[in-house]
């Protein structure tokens, strides 16, 4: 029988996909709701590596998804940041001066804007124009990443799972 | 303890830990002085799987937990299906996943979301805990049964049945 395709390459690109999701300025806010973008990545490292399998191969099994979405996460993070950093050093924050501009409006429209303390508001510009940079950010990247990579390839062996095997017929009881 | 069921202690653990940081942000943020700065920093982490809106968060001790109500509504439901796991399934025989369970979970908070965005049905705070709340309680019994499996299949020893002729001595 012959060994399954390494799983280098589906992780691979499941990592660029989450690193797109994640590092894309105003894209990243797919990863708003609970790292869409992630489990959407590691769903798709399984998706890959599912297509590499041929009828011959041994099938997907649990191991192999949640280590492929858990690979997958890693690489995202790590594309992730390194795209970010691209789109800060050239474009500028722009995602966080539109999310600041919206954040204000919101408030101004509230009527809420005048009573909130300068101190917090300062605060919070600064946090979201720190944006996606921040060594603590960095850091919590490649543990959250990973986690919830590793939960899109749960799902995604849910989705691809191979068709349960026949029932092997039954043997008859051996003569001695 | 077989395997599966200390993986399964495992991730109920590490659910609780991650509800049980959501919520000592408000109150870590409540209490003040040092504790406000711990806040902040266990607040971070939480940025990058949420857009923690302030507006969109439900508040306790009148600070915003450290996600917004439709992420809290799936932990805490998450930990709720894990929880409730062990007198649906057998943890110790981890069963196929089902995809329908998959769609049935994913579709009310997609078409909640959808519709909002189109501007057809508003989107409330009770929608979003709803929606949110039914995809985290089914969930579980989606990944856990896949992680579960992965645990039980990774410590599978495979059976090589050896036949030795009667009197024969190993070398």
């Amino acid at each position: 029988m012959p060994e399954k395709p390494s799983k280098l390459m589906p992780a691979l690109y499941g990592g660029i996909i989450i690193g797109i999701i994640s590092g894309v300025p105003f894209l990243s806010l797919i990863n708003c709701l609970c790292c869409a973008g992630v489990i959407f990545g590691g769903v798709m490292a399984v998706f890959f590596y599912k297509k590499d399998l041929t009828p011959e191969m041994p099938p997907l099994t649990n191991n192999d998804a949640l280590v492929l979405g858990a690979l997958a996460g890693l690489f995202g993070a790590l594309f992730g940041n390194i795209l970010a950093a691209i789109f800060i050093f050239t474009i500028g924050n722009v995602a966080g001066e539109a999310t600041y501009k919206i954040l204000m409006d919101m408030y101004d429209s509230m009527g809420i804007l005048d009573q909130m303390p300068p101190d917090a508001l300062e605060q919070m510009e600064q946090g979201i124009m720190e944006g996606e940079l921040s060594p603590v950010s960095i850091v919590t990247s490649f543990v959250i990443n990973p986690l919830f990579g590793l939960i899109g390839g749960l799902i995604g062996y849910a989705m691809f799972k191979p068709k349960a095997a026949a029932t092997p017929p039954a043997t008859p009881p051996a003569q001695v | 303890m077989n395997r599966s069921v200390a993986a399964y202690l495992v991730i109920l653990a590490g659910a609780f830990l991650w509800c049980a940081l959501i919520v000592a942000v408000p109150f870590l943020a409540h209490a003040g002085g040092g504790a406000s700065f711990w806040a902040d920093v266990l607040r971070e982490p939480f940025h990058r799987v949420c857009h923690q809106l302030d507006g969109r968060s439900l508040h306790l001790w009148g600070e915003p937990i450290a996600v917004c109500s439709r992420c809290s509504a799936i932990y805490f439901a998450f930990l709720a299906g894990t929880l409730l796991y062990p007198l649906f399934r057998d943890v110790r025989r981890p069963h196929a996943p089902s995809r329908a369970l998959l769609i049935l979970a994913l579709m009310p908070m997609l078409l909640d979301v959808a519709l909002g965005l189109v501007g057809i049905a508003e989107v409330t705070t009770s929608s979003r805990l709803v929606t949110g709340a039914l995809f985290g309680l089914l969930i579980p019994f989606v990944v856990l049964p896949v992680a579960l499996g992965a645990v039980s299949e990774r410590h599978a020893q495979p059976t090589i049945l050896l036949h030795q002729p009667k009197g024969s001595v190993d070398a």
